[in-house]
């Protein structure tokens, strides 16, 4: 339980805020590249500002504040050029660094351009996401955790969800969930609707812990019947401060990435690598993203899929839930943790230090903990799960990725019988 | 069921015993731009853990309703 005016500085996100000061230090995707192949330029919204991304001819890449300095028409239906984006409207031309280098319609000799300065951020693109970062200079190193670049078939799943991003980030340090949401609750409602849910969920927990780390917290469980050497406890997985979390298992590699879209709206996306030893992993010309519908025809939530079932109750909650009236108790010392931590960055920030995460050296990779026996489940049945039963079944490639999980197996259990 | 729930009873209640300083040097905790206080529940013990932004302390602090020692073996 919180004060409402906590609670408030938690959650608004905007320019001048205290949380959205913090998340300003940060980069995140605002479009698949894909999207800016197939058109060159997009509307994007992000920290409750919006914005104009694009990628000029030559392949770079560059996001504005959305409206034109001119006369305030949107630059996401401009021009991309080689230099720049154009406005459409009149034609004022700016640089990705936000510099109007070009007013066609002002006489020759004019120094008038040289007194306009678009709001421009800086934007990269990494592993089929374009990163944009629109706090203050000098901007740190785009960070290259192991799942964005690492070999393997991706996959990405994505959508759009009407609630706050920190209700889903509260999801990330709570373990007990797993148990209930997608272990007694699937098993009910497949007993309902006759099929058979997943059984990796439903065991119970016996312990779980928080360790805040380098990248945000690492969480662990112990289920009943487990002991403490295996990975569920010994590796764990991170949430990586302060919008992601890194989770897998089987040979399937994830981040799962929360971005802050505005107050009550958050682009929920699921980043996933495959990758089995054994099996030539088929090339991808384009990494293919896809919507994960999360509400049936008549406005239900769907939530036979464990992704569903996570999106129901982050929805559920509200646009941005009420903290004055929960009631948490100490299953949910992960949330604490996390709140906390939340909270000692904003003062970091607010202090002119770098908050937690931000990287400043150049790097190769990342490699984050992440456990990759999962619930001490059998590894490809585990992958068949995950695939089959949470949002990779709306995937294009869906049948690809069950071969390429079965194929690797049937290659692991000729190696062991060899 | 009437305009005020057990709801609102436990968020007055917070209100009222949420530290509103630190323990250890006196600073305020309850605002937006101080530190930050979260109840949460242990049985029927009610628990505030606290973070003091001016001196970096942290800790828990417990709302006790009755003193219980423990029992003679």
């Amino acid at each position: 339980m919180l004060t409402a005016e906590q609670n408030e500085a938690l959650t608004r996100v905007g320019p001048g805020t205290p949380m959205g000061e913090m998340l300003r230090r940060y980069w995140y995707p605002v479009a698949l590249t894909s999207d800016l192949d197939d058109f060159p330029v997009r509307r994007a919204r992000l920290l409750g500002e919006n914005f104009a991304v694009f990628k000029t001819p030559s392949g770079r890449y560059g996001i504005l504040g959305e409206l034109c300095p001119h006369r305030r028409a949107s630059l996401a239906y401009g021009m991309v050029e080689e230099d720049g984006l154009r406005c459409s409207y009149h034609g004022w031309l700016f640089d990705c660094s936000g510099a109007c280098v070009d007013q066609p319609a002002e006489p020759d000799k004019s120094s008038f351009k040289d007194r306009v300065q678009a709001q421009a951020g800086q934007a990269q693109e990494m592993g089929g996401l374009v990163w944009a970062y629109i706090g203050p200079d000098p901007a740190p190193e785009l960070p290259r955790y192991d799942v964005y670049v690492m070999e393997g078939l991706r996959d990405v799943g994505h959508c759009t969800l009407p609630c706050s991003w920190l209700q889903i980030m509260e999801n990330a340090v709570d373990p007990h969930h797993v148990e209930w949401l997608h272990g007694r609750y699937f098993d009910f409602l497949a007993r309902q609707k006759g099929f058979d849910a997943p059984p990796s969920f439903q065991r119970k927990h016996k312990k779980i812990a928080f360790d805040p780390f380098e990248h945000g917290i690492i969480k662990r469980r112990l289920y009943e019947g487990q002991s403490e050497d295996c990975d569920d406890w010994k590796v764990g997985h991170p949430l990586v401060f302060p919008y992601k979390m890194r989770v897998g298992g089987g040979y399937i590699e994830q981040m799962q990435i929360r971005v802050p879209v505005d107050d009550t709206t958050s682009w929920f996306i699921l980043y996933t690598v495959h990758c089995p030893p054994g099996v030539d992993i088929p090339p991808q010309a384009r990494i293919p993203a896809y919507e994960v519908p999360w509400r049936d025809d008549k406005g239900n939530h769907i939530t036979d899929y464990v992704e569903g079932q996570d999106i129901m109750t982050w929805v559920t909650q509200g646009p941005i839930t009420d903290r004055t009236v929960e009631h948490i108790g100490k299953s949910d010392i992960g949330i604490v943790t996390m709140r906390r931590m939340y909270r000692e960055q904003m003062a970091a920030v607010a202090e002119g230090r770098d908050p937690l995460g931000v990287i400043r050296e150049p790097h190769e990779r990342i490699d984050l903990p992440c456990e990759k026996d999962k619930f001490g489940a059998k590894w490809e049945d585990f992958a068949v799960q995950w695939i089959s039963q949470g949002f990779a079944r709306y995937s294009p490639q869906k049948d690809v990725l069950l071969k390429l999980h079965l194929d690797a197996a049937a290659v692991r259990d000729a190696q062991r019988v060899g | 069921m009437g305009e005020r729930s057990w709801f609102a009873e436990d968020a007055l209640a917070h209100a009222v015993d949420a530290p509103s300083f630190c323990p250890r040097c006196g600073a305020g905790l309850t605002r937006a731009d101080d530190g930050l206080v979260v109840e949460y529940w242990t049985a029927d013990e009610r628990v505030f853990h606290c973070w003091c932004r001016a001196c970096g302390w942290s800790g828990d602090v417990r709302n006790v309703v009755r003193m219980i020692g423990h029992e003679a073996e």
